[in-house]
């Protein structure tokens, strides 16, 4: 397969003007967000619209939590996939397992820098490292910091293992000079033989990375789900909701991304048809789950059994003061969900409209993370306090969404300084896929 | 053992013998039993400090029964509850079973007719109820709400003592309307529960929020917190308040920060979490008057307010419980979250329905404000639509 | 009765794919030590990367943070 071989590698040949537009946009924003987190950082949480529940009648939990919460989900499903294609060896998928290796870790990342940003003393973040022995014993905030640093780390071995693989199959002279280099270091000590041990090692990474994401993957769920004092969070479901939008938003994303490069690249051979059919039953699949995991962790709460502080929550959610946003969130993962499960094959072929789904559904699952965060906090039970009120100040916003840019700006980059993709001649793969 | 009554002089032969008498009966050391009795009698007289006391027979305690469990013993045991170190227990803070009753043998003997003295050092108190389970101090409040006056004087002393912005409200006087045929308006005087199983200590990822050992007041390590705020979703009633901003020109707190080695009292340096210390700076405090005292206990101009070891049957909250409810219910506050709060209200409890209505923290007489420097206006009431 | 149950999570769950990692690496046919010592030193440093840049993130915080 001659063409995949150029293919692969043309994202790395070419820079158009049209890249470094995009690039010079997103490096603006970029810093932009840098001097909005400085400003945060002169002059502490001040600056955002957080407050204490209770008195206060803010929520101490706003934009940055939310976003975290769904980066953090955005991992967990990039890394699953990943696992999944590794440890399967998918060849034909080998593209989608470098986008989901690339963006599951600056996913990781952006998650654990909000985290950071979030604190209201970020300087003393090694505290919570230095206190880890201590604390993982019991806090769900030190789990979660172990399950962030196991996900970057084993993310990004896997990209250094895959890489050096795929590396080692390149004449590297006819790379660019910056890509030689990492070629060079990162087949540092390459022999020939350790090949198949290689492919060994890939494999058992890639069951490691699928066994994280089900079950470290729950952490962050878990973050809240213990939480007995926050009517909306509490309860066994947590985990598991979590689980399912991570998968949900990590194959979105994954998809979007995959859609984009193939309309860029003309990308026909390198990702096949059947591979965007792969990743649109992953979506409608997970969409469907997340729904029905939504359903089930809501009907309680509105059902006239409910108790007090639930039934408050679920309300508000329903017919309340976050209707609008819960219903189009709703909209925005339910509607692709249908419309991908009824014109599947003939709405694929193509990929950007499979990438349009993936950044319906995924702006779908940030507006619902953002809600779960906030909601319980705005609305307290157990003493007579006031609802809240938090409408996030231009500061947030600005470092939320430079966020999310600057993952973009990080995985730009990359797609210049690393192959998408192995030279591995692909026809073996005949084994049909459901991601 | 004898009942007699003891002779008055406690310097006299008589009683020396009668006191012998009645420690010898115990099988326990018999110079040191009368010792501790006799000068048991010279602090209720007057004549000798607490402090005094415990240290002066501190070594001997430990030496006849292995373990001194008297309040301001200088070398506290490890905390028994938990098997790895540093992890904050569920509620059960106990010492062992047997050293619990060597002790109570031991102290016993200071009881033996010697009513004084229970009112005074405590430690004979705990012979009287060496079956209650838990030996230590746990410092508590006993609030009646039913005389609550919402005069917010508890809220600005504690303020004004901490060296609080106006918009941390550590001490907190809620004012609320029952939705129900009686329409009945009511007070929550909310400090912090200082909970025997504090959710927040089991949230903190920094081990910054803890229980002192000494006498069970949960607080918050000013050095070593960073700010996340677990603690604060993870507490029920809402008590910790971060410091958002820079105090700036604000008075700040002007004691000792230091309780124990941790830097616990008084307002929270910017970005860490505070919340109501029981006036830590005062319970580690040289001069003697503060000690057992908290700011807007002093204030209270109705005598709401009742701190003092909720272990203590001859405490100030306990006696209160036990003498002066005047008939009204008591209960803590969400009991049934399995918090163990430390705080016992006497007055009708808020129900779960009842919502805030305009009051207290409205009055601009104290420098006292709801919101939080720079966000908007709270005017109470005026979500009730969301609700 | 103690919150403990940190311990149980920690190495029933949360360690789960770094015991598959190291089994998988050492014992997976073919056996190659090298390769898999390779493997392993790459993860050992990344771990190592990621506290350490957790920590110069705080040191880089705290010199614009004033307070």
């Amino acid at each position: 397969m001659a063409t995949k071989t150029d293919g692969v590698l043309d994202p790395l040949r070419t820079i158009s003007t049209k890249f470094i537009a995009l690039v010079a946009v997103l490096g603006i924003a970029a810093l932009i967000t840098a001097e909005a987190i400085i400003h945060q950082l002169r002059h502490g949480l001040a600056v955002t619209d957080l407050a204490s529940w209770g008195t206060q009648e803010g929520v101490t939990w706003g934009l940055y939590i939310g976003t975290f919460e769904w980066f953090a989900g955005m991992a967990v499903g990039s890394i699953a996939v990943v696992g999944y294609i590794r440890y399967r060896e998918l060849t034909r998928y080998d593209v989608i397992a470098r986008i989901g290796e690339l963006w599951g870790l600056i996913a990781g990342l952006s998650a654990a820098y909000l985290i950071v940003i979030d604190l209201g003393r970020p300087d003393r973040v090694l505290n919570i490292l230095t206190a880890w022995v201590v604390t993982v014993q019991y806090s769900p905030l030190a789990w979660d910091v172990t399950f962030v640093t196991a996900l970057l780390v084993m993310t990004s071995t896997m990209l250094i293992l895959s890489l050096r693989r795929d590396f080692s199959e390149m004449d590297h002279d006819s790379l660019p000079v910056y890509t030689a280099i990492i070629g060079q270091v990162l087949t540092a000590g390459y022999r020939p033989a350790e090949r198949e041990k290689l492919d060994s090692m890939l494999r058992w990474l890639g069951l490691a990375l699928l066994i994280l994401a089900f079950t470290g993957g729950m952490v962050p769920g878990w973050l809240l789900g213990v939480v007995g004092a926050q009517a909306g969070w509490y309860g066994g479901i947590a985990g598991v909701s979590f689980l399912a939008g991570g998968l949900l938003s990590g194959v979105a994303a994954i998809a979007l991304i995959a859609g984009l490069m193939r309309y860029l690249y003309d990308w026909e051979t390198v990702i096949p048809t059947d591979v965007l059919v792969g990743l649109g039953k992953g979506l409608t699949l997970f969409g469907f789950v997340y729904l029905v995991i939504l359903f089930n962790e809501l009907l309680p709460s509105i059902f006239p059994m409910a108790p007090l502080a639930e039934s408050r929550i679920g309300e508000a959610m329903l017919y309340g003061h976050f209707a609008t946003d819960f219903w189009l969130a709703m909209a925005a993962i339910a509607i692709p969900v249908l419309v991908l499960a009824v014109f599947r094959e003939r709405m694929l072929a193509s990929g950007t409209e499979l990438a349009v789904a993936g950044a319906i559904m995924l702006w779908g699952v940030f507006v619902k993370k953002q809600l779960t965060v906030i909601e319980p906090l705005m609305y307290p039970s157990g003493l007579p306090y006031e609802v809240g009120s938090y409408v996030p100040t231009l500061v947030e916003w600005v470092i939320t969404i430079g966020a999310i840019l600057i993952a973009i700006l990080l995985f730009t980059i990359a797609t210049k300084l690393v192959p998408m993709g192995g030279l591995t001649d692909t026809q073996s793969s005949t084994t049909e896929v459901n991601t | 053992m004898s009942t007699s009554d003891p002779p008055d002089d406690i310097e006299s032969e008589a009683w020396e013998q009668w006191a012998t008498d009645v420690v010898e009966g115990t099988g326990f050391d018999a110079d040191l039993g009368v010792g501790l009795a006799r000068d048991a009698q010279r602090v209720a007289k007057g004549e000798m400090s607490e402090a005094e006391y415990q240290a002066k027979y501190h070594e001997d305690v430990l030496e006849e029964f292995g373990v001194d469990d008297r309040p301001t013993a200088p070398e506290p045991e490890a905390p028994d509850g938990s098997p790895l170190p540093g992890i904050p227990t569920t509620g059960d803070r106990k010492r062992s079973r047997r050293s619990v009753m060597k002790t109570a043998g031991a102290v016993g003997l200071g009881a033996l007719g010697l009513s004084a003295v229970q009112q005074s050092t405590r430690t004979a108190a705990t012979a009287t109820d060496n079956d209650s389970s838990d030996n230590d101090v746990q410092m508590g409040m006993a609030i009646n709400t039913d005389r609550c006056i919402a005069c917010l004087q508890c809220m600005d002393a504690c303020n004004e003592e901490n060296g609080n912005p106006a918009e941390s409200l550590w001490m907190a006087v809620l004012r609320y309307e029952e939705d129900d045929f009686t329409d009945s308006e009511e007070f929550l005087t909310r400090p912090c529960q200082h909970c025997s199983d504090a959710p927040c200590e089991t949230a903190c990822p920094t081990n910054a929020r803890y229980t002192r050992e000494e006498d069970g007041i949960v607080l918050t390590d000013y050095d070593q917190c960073t700010g996340c705020r677990y603690c604060e979703v993870a507490c029920p009633y809402g008590v910790n308040y971060l410091e958002w901003a820079d105090p700036g020109e604000a008075e700040g707190f002007e004691g000792d920060a230091q309780v124990g080695d941790r830097t616990a009292a008084g307002t929270a340096p910017q970005g860490t979490m505070g919340k109501c210390t029981f006036c830590a700076h005062r319970q580690v405090s040289d001069d003697e008057d503060l000690r057992g005292t908290t700011a807007c206990e002093d204030v209270c101009p109705v005598d709401a307010i009742h701190f003092g070891d909720m272990n203590d049957d001859s405490s100030a909250p306990r006696q209160h419980l036990a003498n002066d409810t005047d008939g009204q219910p008591t209960y803590r506050l969400l009991e049934e979250r399995g918090t163990e709060p430390n705080i016992v209200y006497v007055g009708n409890e808020p129900s779960a329905t009842a919502t805030q209505v305009d009051g207290p923290t409205g009055e601009d007489e104290f420098d006292l404000v709801r919101e939080r420097h720079g966000r908007n206006e709270i005017t109470l009431g005026s979500n009730e639509d969301d609700d | 009765m103690t919150t403990a149950i940190g311990i149980p999570i920690l190495f029933g769950i949360l360690l789960l794919p770094i015991y598959t990692v190291i089994v998988g690496f050492l014992l997976g046919e073919p056996r190659d030590f090298r390769t898999a010592g390779i493997g392993l030193g790459v993860m050992v440093a990344m771990a190592i990367f990621m506290i350490a840049s957790t920590a110069m993130m705080g040191v880089v915080f705290g010199r614009i943070t004033p307070f």
